[in-house]
């Protein structure tokens, strides 16, 4: 039983702390994430819930503790910040398998919408140019952008940036994907225009997905479990009808309560 | 009128006299004759100044990589070639590689050596330029390329460094207008360049005004063509 388990969990952070400094992002955090399993992370500002995302993507450190994603080891440091190291072939494993959409898109601005698409799968999957673009097509298509392929992202909305974005991780066929407050520079309008690609990927795929959101209704749609954050660590986790019908603590129900509200 | 002082009248004769003896202070004819030596010498002075911007652009961006580099060896060393060709005299430079560089057993032609002490000269000031381009990039543009798991030296050529240079076209066209005007510091080394070939027809003439003057002149022409151009492609790459 402790074995199957094992093997499902394609993402384990044991006892992560993570300093800024005097600032105490992460504290002896512990998440263990299945394989195909859709986890939206919500929380105040300032709990940590980005952190955990660009931990994942190798973008940020750790000062202690342990991180596995898909069976390798990217940490393992002690308390007394002594442990292993992983190379950078390692890192460069670990990171093919998770994808990242941030909040302010990153496109590449001196690239057009299809080579945005095909830049990593040619450079790094080392695929050719006709399947690469091949493939950039039916990626468009999935987002709904397919006639915007030669279009520059200057010339796009932000919903249609958003949703490039995706396209483009999702080029790279990670089996992690993890979306970072994708909404939370748009208008509601667009904002609604990306959900909606989401949740169609959401639906299509099972690949593993963590999002970041503060949309409360996105994330009872959207995921599997939803889990409260507060000061680096996890107040309450559970499926959307536990957290939002029946919160347990009180910083929950309040957290809800004010946020539901304001929208 | 009435009231004039010797002194003033004394003054004014000179003056006359001058006026006469110089009627023709500027030969048209003459200098029409030189135009064809000058262009020669124009173009000698226009390729070393392309040669050596060439060679300053490849040399400052290496500069500004390397001052980048987390290797401390790799830092100092460009932090210390930088610092060492911009403090020190241009004029300078140019006669130490001439008269230095046989000696260690390296023979170049005074062209060579001349396009050599521009571009090593300007590539001081050229690393600075590159890394305010660099750093103008968005750390955003960074993180992108490594989610997306592109190798630095991929995500330097492809992503950055296509977005840092737009920006600094107007600085590198400044510098470039500086090179194009310092090539006449290459007469020391007898590259026969613009200044160079004019001082020769004026020391075989005994008439400097015509050759100096056209000098003047060919250097404004294109020094504001170099800026219209500059202006042109500011416009085509910005974004």
């Amino acid at each position: 039983m402790a074995i199957e388990t094992q093997s499902n969990r394609i993402i384990q952070m044991q006892k992560v702390c993570k300093r800024y400094g005097a600032l105490t992002v992460l504290q002896n955090l512990d998440i263990d994430i299945e394989s195909s399993e859709k986890v939206a992370l919500i929380g105040p500002s300032g709990s940590g819930k980005s952190t955990i995302l660009r931990i994942l993507m190798t973008l940020e450190s750790i000062d202690s503790g342990r991180v596995v994603i898909d069976g390798e080891s990217l940490y393992d440091i002690h308390e007394d910040s002594t442990g292993s190291s992983v190379s950078k072939q390692q890192v460069s494993r670990i990171r093919a398998k998770v994808g990242m959409v941030f909040q302010s898109f990153n496109l590449f601005p001196h690239m057009s919408v299809l080579r945005n698409i095909t830049e990593a799968p040619i450079h790094v999957l080392k695929l050719s140019r006709e399947e690469a673009e091949q493939q950039a097509v039916e990626f468009l298509d999935l987002v709904g952008l397919q006639d915007k392929i030669n279009a520059y992202p200057a010339q796009l909305s932000g919903g249609q940036k958003q949703r490039v974005a995706i396209a483009r991780a999702l080029a790279m066929q990670p089996k992690i994907m993890l979306f970072d407050e994708i909404t939370s520079a748009l208008d509601p309008e667009l904002a609604a225009e990306v959900l909606l690609v989401l949740k169609n990927l959401a639906r299509k795929t099972d690949r593993t997905m963590l999002m970041v959101t503060h949309q409360m209704h996105f994330a009872q749609e959207f995921a599997d479990r939803i889990i409260f954050m507060e000061q680096g660590k996890i107040v309450e986790q559970g499926s959307p009808e536990k957290i939002f019908n029946h919160p347990q603590k009180e910083r929950t129900r309040s957290f809800l309560k004010t946020v539901l509200e304001a929208t | 009128m009435h009231f004039r002082s010797s002194s003033e009248i004394g003054t004014l004769c000179f003056l006359r006299e001058r006026l006469t003896v110089n009627e023709n202070i500027f030969d048209w004819a003459f200098a029409l004759s030189l135009l064809p030596k000058l262009l020669d010498a124009l173009i000698i002075t226009v390729t070393a100044t392309v040669m050596g911007m060439a060679l300053a652009m490849l040399l400052g961006l290496l500069w500004a990589v390397l001052k980048k580099s987390k290797q401390p060896v790799m830092y100092w060393m460009a932090t210390t070639i930088v610092e060492f060709f911009r403090s020190t005299p241009l004029l300078v430079q140019v006669y130490f590689l001439f008269y230095v560089l046989p000696d260690a057993g390296l023979r170049l032609t005074p062209f060579q050596t001349g396009v050599l002490a521009l571009g090593i000269h300007y590539s001081a000031y050229l690393a600075e330029v590159y890394r305010a381009g660099i750093e103008s990039v968005p750390k955003a543009q960074w993180e992108a390329a490594e989610a997306l798991n592109f190798s630095k030296g991929h995500t330097f050529k492809a992503i950055i460094l296509p977005q840092a240079l737009p920006p600094i076209i107007p600085a590198l066209g400044n510098y470039l207008i500086a090179m194009f005007k310092d090539t006449p510091m290459l007469s020391a080394i007898t590259v026969l360049e613009l200044l160079q070939t004019a001082k020769i027809i004026g020391a075989e003439t005994f008439r400097y005004t015509e050759p100096l003057t056209l000098v003047g002149i060919l250097f404004l022409i294109l020094s504001l063509i170099s800026a219209r151009m500059i202006r042109f492609m500011e416009k085509r790459y910005g974004y």
